[in-house]
């Protein structure tokens, strides 16, 4: 509330405005139709006062006139023509002393002027006066004979007739006066001489009537006549008895009487109180009618007026001013309550302190309304974004602090002004300086200066970080003690507003066991020049070895795929010619020594190829070269492959032979012609360690899983447990006695476990001495 | 039946020409395989055995000249070698129009069993061929 009176609130300019607009629109108003009442009343007042006075004034000289006319018919008349003439030249009136005589000397005379007189209701008293001023004959007998006292006691000159007011014992009365005229001469000429003059008493009822009417003269209006000699000689409303006794010196009086003119105007009346008076002169007949009425009255309802509307403009002003204050409060209610959040949100803006929130809570629907939700809304998203950064300043000051921290713990840090003295250091700069913060602050850093670097090289760093630029190298230090110690320093100028550099701050690690270590690496690395280059020499015999060794293995295998076609080519024709001996239909019939020489030759041929087979196998085993090729494979087909070729050899030995595949039908993916090389080896040997009569071999397949299993089955002398470690190994035979006997190189089984293995299966025996062995080989159906 | 044996080995030319020859068959015989295609463009043969490892000219390129030719069909090749051709590389050539293949050292008997079947084809002309 205190803040109403400035004019900074709304609140006060709103009440302001407002009473400003209601007064003035109020003064204006009432302005305007005060001056309009005024003038409208005046203009009443005017006409009113003025048909009052003029009326009444001509109203009363027209009725004096009537008079003055009623007694001047008396006047020109014959009796009393005779009356004046013939009791003026009695001489006897001088001397009667009293009435008795009189009224019997002019017995006649008096009977003829009652006579003339009779009709006359209104004649008080009528006297007729001599040229001399004496009374000759008057109704009041009384004043026969006596001298007129009254006005107009001229000698019987012209007298010219006139009506004056009067008081007699205590009335008013009007006298007229008018001459009484003879003809003189004869009728021929028309000039009348005064012979005397007739003074008539009147009463005043008719004029009072005229001036005692005081209506349309309201509560203190009042219209009277003032003489000649400024004396009221009417009755006065206020005043008792003021006829003939009130003096009246007043304005309109002595405009009538010394200038003849009328005036309407405000002046003093004579109870010396303003009044509003009109006047009506007639100097002719010495009289002045004053029309007046007290200004109070008539302006009084206009000063009424003009107190009213003060008082009712002050009232109204009031109530605007109440009105425009409970408005003002509603609209600035709202707006004050902006100011005020937006006060609290400005000072915790700047206080970073935690922040009460609530809502501006303004219902309007208006603008205000809105203004306050959109600025909640700012708010809102001020203190939001005010947390938030404060959050992050903290964040980021910790941050700093920790980096800070780190820093010190581990780098040496020192600041230098732009003068090259050192302003700042941390506690590590003392640790490895060896002198103290006191010997540091203020000095130049060329103090911990060890003259390793040349002075080109601070040349240098100072030109860099002069431009601003930042600095990165390695200086040796030396320490007050006077050992040296190796620093990197990165230099950082920090520039003020106009790009100089105000500042320097370098960061320095340790690293002289980093240098001590270089160093000691570079000499070593010097030593280790020499071996490394034996190494190197060896690497490259290394090198130069394997590509022999493959070389050499190239030319394994193409010896290798020429070998054994030029080993068996030979072969060929010879168990081929073999062969045609053997069929007497191509070379005609041998005897029984010559086949069986024949046979012999072919079988061994035979032999010798199997042996070069295997031979060359084996090599490929050694070389990684054995070649394989999948194919869907059926196991009846194999067999009866098997079957085809084996049957006559077996059958020859007399073997009993058995092959079987259970169930029929079996299928895998793996090389045909390797199982048949397979089985084929281990059939071989079966066939080599079978009894000679009683032989039995039998060779199955079965499914197991994914896998196929095939089995060579004997029923020979069986393998030792001993000699089951070396039994798939190359060139490994049981009983090497045995080997004269049974012929071979010993690579079959060695071969077959490669041939398995390469399909991706396993091979092995189950034997036991005297019960025979059972070879056993699983291939996967699928690869 | 008309029988050409191309390799490079006389052993070999001798031994199938002497015996083919005895038990009642028409043999020609070259020893390289540029030969070898005088003969096929002259005149058409029921088999052809042909060894692959030939100097020169090797029974492979005997096969593609054949093949652009499109005398395969004509001419039923039979590879003859000691090469240690893969399977895979066999049922390949086969696929392209050879016959069959046969390992040397090769039995009487597998040569006798072969002629059969070469036979066959020779009284089923419309048949479809078989792919061993």
């Amino acid at each position: 509330m205190a803040k109403f009176i400035f004019l900074r609130s709304i609140n006060s300019k709103i009440i302001a405005v407002s009473l400003l607009l209601s007064l003035g629109t109020l003064i204006t108003v009432s302005s305007i139709s005060f001056i309009a009442a005024d003038n409208l009343l005046k203009e009443r007042v005017e006409d009113q006062l003025t048909s009052e006075s003029t009326g009444r004034g001509t109203a009363i000289r027209s009725l004096m006139e009537t008079r003055i006319q009623q007694i001047s018919l008396l006047g020109i008349n014959d009796v009393i023509e005779n009356i004046v003439s013939r009791l003026q030249q009695n001489e006897t009136i001088n001397n009667m002393r009293n009435q008795t005589a009189y009224q019997t000397e002019f017995e006649n005379e008096i009977k003829s002027f009652q006579k003339v007189l009779g009709g006359s209701a209104n004649l008080e008293n009528v006297k007729l006066v001599g040229t001399d001023g004496k009374i000759l004959l008057s109704t009041d007998h009384s004043e026969n004979g006596r001298v007129y006292s009254g006005m107009n006691t001229s000698t019987g000159k012209s007298v010219t007739p006139n009506v004056h007011f009067d008081s007699i014992d205590n009335k008013r009365k009007t006298i007229v006066t008018v001459p009484v005229l003879q003809m003189s001469g004869n009728n021929k000429t028309s000039s009348r001489t005064p012979i005397g003059k007739i003074v008539a008493t009147m009463d005043t009822k008719p004029f009072d009537e005229i001036l005692l009417n005081r209506k349309g003269l309201g509560r203190t209006g009042e219209v009277y006549l003032v003489n000649q000699n400024k004396k009221m000689i009417t009755d006065s409303r206020f005043i008792e008895n003021a006829a003939f006794h009130q003096t009246v010196d007043t304005l309109p009086v002595r405009d009538c009487f010394e200038k003849g003119e009328e005036i309407h105007a405000i002046y003093n009346d004579y109870r010396n109180i303003p009044i509003v008076g009109f006047s009506y002169c007639a100097k002719d007949l010495g009289l002045v009618l004053l029309a007046e009425i007290d200004e109070a009255e008539i302006f009084g309802p206009i000063t009424q007026l003009k107190n009213e509307i003060i008082v009712a403009s002050i009232a109204i002003s009031a109530i605007v001013v109440a009105i425009a204050f409970y408005v003002s409060k509603t609209i600035s209610k709202p707006i004050i309550r902006l100011r005020d959040e937006a006060d609290r949100v400005t000072k915790s803006i700047k206080s970073i302190k935690p922040y009460e929130d609530y809502k501006v809570e303004i219902k309007s629907n208006d603008e205000i309304g809105h203004l306050a939700a959109q600025f909640d809304k700012m708010r809102k998203s001020v203190l939001e974004t005010n947390m938030n950064l404060n959050m992050l300043v903290k964040e980021r000051t910790k941050e700093l602090t920790d980096m800070t921290n780190a820093l010190d713990a581990t780098a040496i840090v020192l600041v230098t002004d732009r003068n090259e003295r050192i302003t700042k250091i941390n506690k590590k700069f003392t640790e490895i300086s060896k002198y103290s913060e006191g010997e540091l602050i203020g000095q130049n850093p060329r103090i911990v200066n060890s003259g390793y670097q040349p002075a080109s090289f601070f040349e240098q760093m100072r030109k860099t970080i002069m431009s601003g630029r930042l600095f990165e190298g390695e200086i040796r230090n030396r320490s007050k003690d006077g050992y040296y110690y190796w620093v990197k320093t990165t230099i950082v100028p920090f520039l003020d507003e106009s790009g100089l550099p105000k500042q320097y701050i370098a960061i320095q690690n340790d690293i002289t066991d980093l240098k001590n270590f270089e160093y000691e690496l570079q000499e070593a690395l010097k030593r280790d020049k020499e071996s490394s280059e034996i190494i190197k020499r060896q690497v490259e015999e290394l090198r130069r070895t394997n590509a022999e060794l493959r070389r050499k293995d190239k030319l394994k295998e193409e010896f290798l795929s020429m070998t054994s076609h030029e080993l068996k080519t030979p072969l060929t024709p010879i168990i081929g010619w073999c062969g045609a001996l053997r069929t007497p239909r191509v070379l005609g019939e041998l005897s029984s020594k010559q086949l069986t020489a024949v046979e012999t030759i072919e079988s061994n041929a035979i032999k010798l190829e199997r042996l070069i087979s295997d031979m060359l196998d084996a090599q490929k085993l050694d070389l990684d070269e054995l070649k394989f090729s999948f194919a869907n494979v059926e196991v009846d087909n194999l067999f009866n492959k098997t079957k085809k070729d084996f049957e006559p050899l077996l059958k020859e030995k007399n073997i009993q032979f058995v092959i079987r595949a259970e169930p029929r039908g079996m299928k895998l993916k793996s090389d045909e012609s390797r199982i048949i090389q397979v089985i084929s080896a281990l059939l071989y040997n079966s066939i080599d360690f079978v009894p000679k009569n009683d032989g039995r071999i039998e060779i199955t397949a079965e499914h197991k899983d994914n896998n196929i299993i095939f089995c060579v089955k004997d029923n020979g002398p069986g393998i030792p447990k001993n000699k089951l470690e070396f039994l798939f190994k190359k060139f490994y035979q049981v009983d090497t006695s045995l080997t004269r006997k049974h012929g071979g190189t010993g690579l079959g089984l060695a071969i077959s476990k490669g041939i398995v293995t390469g399909l991706g299966g396993k091979i092995w025996v189950e034997t036991e001495v005297g019960k025979g062995s059972n070879f056993y080989f699983s291939l996967p159906k699928d690869d | 039946m008309k029988l050409l044996v191309i390799d490079d080995s006389p052993d070999i030319t001798d031994l199938f020409v002497k015996v083919l020859t005895t038990i009642g068959h028409e043999v020609a015989a070259t020893d390289n395989g540029k030969d070898g295609l005088d003969l096929l463009n002259r005149q058409k043969f029921d088999a052809v055995f042909l060894d692959i490892a030939m100097p020169n000219f090797s029974g492979l390129d005997v096969i593609e000249n054949l093949l652009k030719n499109k005398k395969l069909k004509d001419n039923p090749v039979v590879l003859f070698t000691a090469s240690s051709i893969t399977d895979i590389e066999v049922k390949d050539l086969i696929r392209k129009g050879v016959h069959s293949c046969i390992r040397k050292p090769v039995g009487i008997e597998t040569l006798f069993e072969k002629l059969e079947e070469l036979g066959n084809i020779q009284y089923e002309e419309n048949a479809t061929r078989k792919l061993s």
